[in-house]
């Protein structure tokens, strides 16, 4: 009778503790569950925060929409700058076909003009505008402020369309 | 009714069944946990590289516009994928211009990544794929820009 007593204690033991890894196992499934849902949520983020970043990039540093300074020898483009002559396009900004944007204080071909509530990375930032090319002089009058080059506050919202 | 004896060999045996039934469950599942911990891994690094190709290639059509720029090269190493658990023996990065989509594959459960680029044919000739861990080189030989895997 003393030994099927101890035996009854030792399987609920054994059964109780097997109870007890497989509980914590599917508490560590969990948290490997969660940590892959939130690195794919980051690297939805990442690649937004990338074509978003990149655009505002190509927006500063662009030669084929920044303004352009000419001497009788050299020419040379104005990073900041925007000349509203040209005609700027989705390409012109590298944004991926699987993405959308909206840009406000300047055209941009292929943007569009409503905004997005969801998910998207937005900017704000100044640039000097112009319409024609600059010469030497203005230049100079600009960087020691003699006069005021005309400026413009852009307004870049990039998000996922998919 | 079972004698005492036979009841100690029963509960052996629901023991043992339930140790068997216990360690494959167990296994199955940190295997799997495992393997999606290390594509979880993979497709970060995966995206990584995407990124920072899709950012190098864009820096380049700068230099199209600027017609002050003759004489060009730009050069990009590639990083390569590593995983503590296993060794990845092949990635690489296939760029097509035709569908617009930049393609990082590795020989891991054919695990790969993709992203829609905007380089237009135009203005690229990209020659082949590119491995991870080498270097990519691209020139203005004419109106195009050429890159390709040195």
């Amino acid at each position: 009778m003393m030994d099927t007593r101890k035996g009854q204690v030792m399987l609920l033991d054994v059964l109780f503790a097997v109870v007890i890894i497989i509980l914590m196992f599917f508490l560590l499934i969990k948290f490997v569950e969660t940590d892959i849902y939130k690195t794919n949520v980051d690297s939805r983020t990442e690649e937004l925060t990338s074509v978003g970043s990149l655009a505002y990039q190509k927006f500063l540093n662009n030669p084929k929409i920044n303004c352009k300074v000419k001497d009788t020898q050299n020419s040379f483009y104005i990073p900041g700058t925007i000349n509203t002559t040209t005609t700027i396009t989705k390409a012109d900004l590298g944004i991926p076909l699987d993405y959308n944007c909206q840009v406000i204080g300047v055209s941009v071909t292929g943007c569009q003009t409503a905004g997005f509530d969801g998910p998207s990375y937005t900017i704000q930032f100044p640039v000097v505008t112009c319409t024609d090319d600059l010469n030497k002089n203005t230049y100079v009058d600009y960087v020691t402020n003699t006069s005021d080059p005309s400026s413009s506050i852009i307004t870049l919202n990039v998000w996922r369309a998919s | 009714m079972f004698t005492k004896k036979g009841q100690l060999s029963i509960e052996v045996l629901i023991i043992i069944i339930f140790l068997i039934t216990f360690i494959y469950v167990y296994n199955n599942l940190a295997e799997q946990a495992v393997y999606s911990l290390e594509i979880n891994k993979i497709k970060e690094q995966e995206l990584t590289i995407a990124l920072s190709v899709n950012e190098f290639l864009e820096a380049q059509k700068n230099i199209l516009a600027d017609t002050n720029i003759v004489d060009y090269n730009a050069t990009y190493r590639l990083p390569t994928i590593t995983i503590a658990s296993k060794k990845i023996t092949s990635c690489f990065v296939d760029i097509n211009l035709d569908t617009q989509m930049l393609i990082v594959q590795t020989d891991y459960s054919n695990i790969h990544t993709d992203m829609d680029v905007n380089l237009p044919k135009d203005d690229f000739n990209i020659s082949g794929i590119i491995s991870c861990g080498e270097t990519i080189i691209c020139n203005k030989p004419s109106t195009k820009i050429e890159c390709k895997q040195i």
